[in-house]
């Protein structure tokens, strides 16, 4: 990597664990050119330009949405398990098997959230 | 609202909403809350800004003024994002693709 490292706590091991090598990255540019993802290239860069960053260069925009589905990705996948592992749980008591909807509330985002740092309270007087 | 459209800040993000929601359905939920939506939105714009403006420090702090894919690299090392999953999450089976703009019968002449 080329870059400045400000983490000073961070080790080269983990580094080589988490993060790409110069091949990958390039190999991880390449698959991007044909790759459409989830947030339109239109709306991340819409955003990008917002946050001041002047570029046209669709890998670029591309990396950008494909990082932040995959962070909300992750955090959904965590939330699913959680609803599942409470879906289990009703099941084994009230012991009928009904086909349901899988349901994405709050109170499986809140604790997945509060796991990475994020705080999320409910407004007061909101119904 | 509905009746005088929507501005074009809201038009972008109702197109967030729409990729969180192809997300959730991705992931395995069939409904979510519409709090769960917006909470997402709100996170994921917030999100998108942050490495927006990490990146554009990066650029701008070596003397340049078009980013490379190295500094948004740089970037989101910053943030603690683990970049080695993004080729694995790049081959993901299941895939919801929203960004293709749906093609219209052709002509016949």
């Amino acid at each position: 990597m080329n870059g400045v490292k400000t983490e000073k706590d961070m080790s080269s091991e983990e580094d080589e664990e988490t993060q790409l090598s110069d091949s990958q990255f390039v190999d991880l540019l390449q698959q991007l050119e044909n790759y459409t993802p989830t947030i339109p290239d239109g709306v991340a860069e819409y955003y990008l330009n917002r946050s001041g960053v002047n570029t046209t260069d669709t890998r670029i925009v591309r990396l950008i949405s494909l990082a932040a589905q995959k962070f909300m990705s992750d955090i959904l996948n965590d939330a699913l398990q959680l609803n599942k592992m409470k879906g289990s749980a009703q099941n084994a008591r009230s012991s009928k098997t009904k086909e349901k909807k899988l349901l994405l509330t709050m109170d499986d985002l809140v604790p997945v959230l509060a796991d990475r740092g994020i705080k999320v309270k409910k407004p007061a007087y909101y119904t | 609202m509905a009746a005088e459209g929507i501005s074009v800040e809201g038009s972008y993000r109702r197109a967030l909403t729409m990729s969180i929601a192809a997300l959730c359905v991705e992931t395995g939920f069939d409904v979510a809350q519409d709090n769960v939506l917006e909470t997402l939105t709100e996170m994921i714009q917030s999100y998108i800004t942050e490495v927006g403006n990490s990146t554009r420090a990066f650029y701008e702090h070596s003397g340049r003024t078009l980013p490379t894919g190295r500094d948004m690299m740089c970037a989101l090392a910053d943030l603690g994002f683990p970049n080695k999953q993004l080729l694995q999450y790049l081959k993901r089976p299941r895939r919801v693709n929203m960004g293709q703009i749906p093609k219209t019968a052709e002509p016949s002449s």
